[in-house]
């Protein structure tokens, strides 16, 4: 019982993690069909501003790092989408995605560069690794606050999405970018607000990453990108709540394959969780949420 | 109130519109017409600036307009009811009216307007809570006009309101927009079924391989049987 409970706590967490990641590069993608696949290296930057702020400037306290790290991470993807995205706007959307793989080895050279290779640790996230005891399971900190963050993230994104005009104008572009346009609001300020968004997202779970992992180095975020990628794919590409929803099963089922594989396979997790993916893309092509491809609707 | 002249649009080698010009005065309805494929939506689009002009000169209540991007025109009072409604499928009847009043920050203004839309198409308030996409054809197009008006439009563009649409149904629309004539709203309606939209426009243009070929006063061209005969499948009378 204590077991299953310390377990389900594991793929909670987890999956929220994961529901975060996605949500970020599905927000972008459904405004403008762009796969942001810097998205991981935005943790990078978030994880690099919080160590330089933990180490550099002695600044211990979480309640000011934290913040520090979600608001580098929100103006880091504001400043990608000035500099690198909007340029190629217009362009196929194959010229984006190669600008996302070049902004990506950019950003890994330059923490190459001026860092270096070796993990740096950011000693102030303690407090995220500790333990609490509920009766007689035990529980990391890190659980609980990621799984009540991610739950508080989604409920505010849904309200932002839901009630404000800019936000229904989000979910009206990713049919029909010209058509909002029409209305008098600027494509401009859709995206920039889907970059912050998305930046936001990644701010929290650079975070959770960083806890997890204690120490930046200049390829921590290639798992995430990675595993927020087949999130999206799992719950559909495009789709917000098949992001979470796709979040969530990637991280119940790794979870699950590290219960149920006996230690000698344990290597072979992923293995068998992109073979699962694949059945499932066989079956559902379109993911779990997402819309059969419609050629003839979006322009 | 607004002129567009020497307009040509281009998509790659081929030239859509060539070197055309159009007035409309305050108040008046006028009637863009011309078979499929004349180049009346790109024409529409590119005054709006949703696709790019590669000449002429736009001016708007005596401001040139030329430079600026949609969402500038659409904030000084020019609009495009666009061909195929193009509603938010996902959204709401309330979000789709919500997002026509973009520009605007009167909440009680919006309201009232939401109201006013409400009172004229009961339809809408009977799904005012439900997709759009689950609404009919008809009823789309009384969203996407009703949406369209939410900016407040000095001047407002339809392309092809009459669109797939039963007959019964265009009658309503076009009444509709015979009553906005008394708001104040001006307005061009591109239409290929001439026949009804002459009934009531004051004026008409009318556009064939991307030049026009006529323009004259609505009557004048019921009048001129070649022109109704060669452009638009019509007898003359």
């Amino acid at each position: 019982m204590e077991y299953l409970l310390q377990q389900s706590m594991n793929a909670l967490s987890l999956g929220g993690e994961y529901a975060l990641l996605a949500l970020g590069l599905a927000i972008v993608f459904s405004v403008m069909g762009l796969v942001n696949f810097a998205h991981g290296d935005m943790i990078t930057f978030g994880g690099y501003a919080m160590f330089l702020v933990a180490a550099g400037m002695g600044i211990a306290n979480p309640a000011l790092l934290l913040p520090v790290g979600v608001l580098s991470v929100v103006l880091f993807a504001m400043f990608l989408e000035k500099v690198a995205f909007k340029p190629v706007r217009g362009a196929p959307p194959t010229t984006g995605m190669l600008t996302a793989f070049g902004v990506s080895i950019l950003i890994q050279n330059v923490a190459l560069i001026f860092v270096g290779t070796r993990a740096k640790s950011v000693p102030t996230m303690d407090f995220l690794i500790q333990n609490v005891t509920i009766g007689s399971v035990r529980i990391p900190v890190v659980q609980i606050f990621e799984t009540a963050v991610t739950v508080i993230a989604i409920a505010l994104l849904v309200v932002f999405l839901k009630r404000t005009t800019i936000g229904m104008a989000m979910r009206a572009a990713a049919r029909d970018v010209s058509t909002v346009r029409l209305m008098g609001v600027r494509a401009d300020r859709v995206i920039a607000t889907a970059f912050a968004i998305s930046g936001f997202l990644a701010g929290l779970a650079t975070i959770f990453v960083l806890a997890r992992r204690g120490a930046v180095d200049p390829f921590m975020g290639f798992t995430p990108v990675l595993k927020a990628f087949v999130a999206a794919v799992i719950g559909g590409f495009g789709s917000l709540p098949g992001a979470v929803i796709g979040g969530l099963v990637l991280g119940v089922a790794e979870v699950m394959m590290q219960v149920v594989l006996p230690e000698s396979m344990a290597g072979f997790r992923d293995a068998f969780i992109f073979t699962a993916v694949g059945v499932l893309l066989l079956v559902r092509p379109q993911g779990i949420l997402g819309e059969r491809p419609d050629f003839g609707e979006k322009s | 109130m607004f002129r567009a002249e020497n307009i040509s649009v281009s998509y790659g080698p081929i030239r859509a519109v060539r070197d055309v010009s159009l007035a409309v005065g305050e108040g008046e309805i006028v009637t863009l017409l011309g078979p499929n494929g004349a180049g009346k939506s790109s024409l529409i689009s590119a005054i709006i600036g949703l696709v790019p002009k590669t000449g002429g000169r736009i001016a708007f209540r005596d401001e040139d307009v030329t430079v600026l991007g949609t969402e500038a025109l659409v904030r000084r009072g020019m609009t495009v009811t666009p061909e195929g409604r193009r509603v938010f499928a996902d959204l709401t009847v309330a979000e789709n009216l919500r997002l026509g009043a973009a520009t605007r920050s009167d909440p009680d203004g919006i309201a009232g307007d939401t109201e006013k839309f409400l009172e004229m198409f009961p339809i809408l308030r009977k799904r005012f809570h439900s997709a759009a996409k689950y609404l009919s054809g008809g009823e789309q197009q009384m969203l996407a006009i009703s949406r369209s008006l939410m900016s407040r439009p000095r001047f407002l563009m339809l392309d092809e309101p009459s669109l797939g649409l039963a007959p019964r149904i265009v009658d309503q629309i076009f009444e509709f927009l015979v009553q906005l004539r008394t708001w104040g709203v001006t307005m061009l309606v591109v239409e290929q079924n001439a026949h009804e939209v002459l009934e009531f426009a004051d004026r008409a243009y009318v556009l064939a391989s991307g030049a026009m070929q006529f323009s004259g006063t609505a009557e004048d061209l019921r009048r001129s049987g070649g022109v109704m005969e060669m452009y638009l499948g019509l007898e003359g009378h």
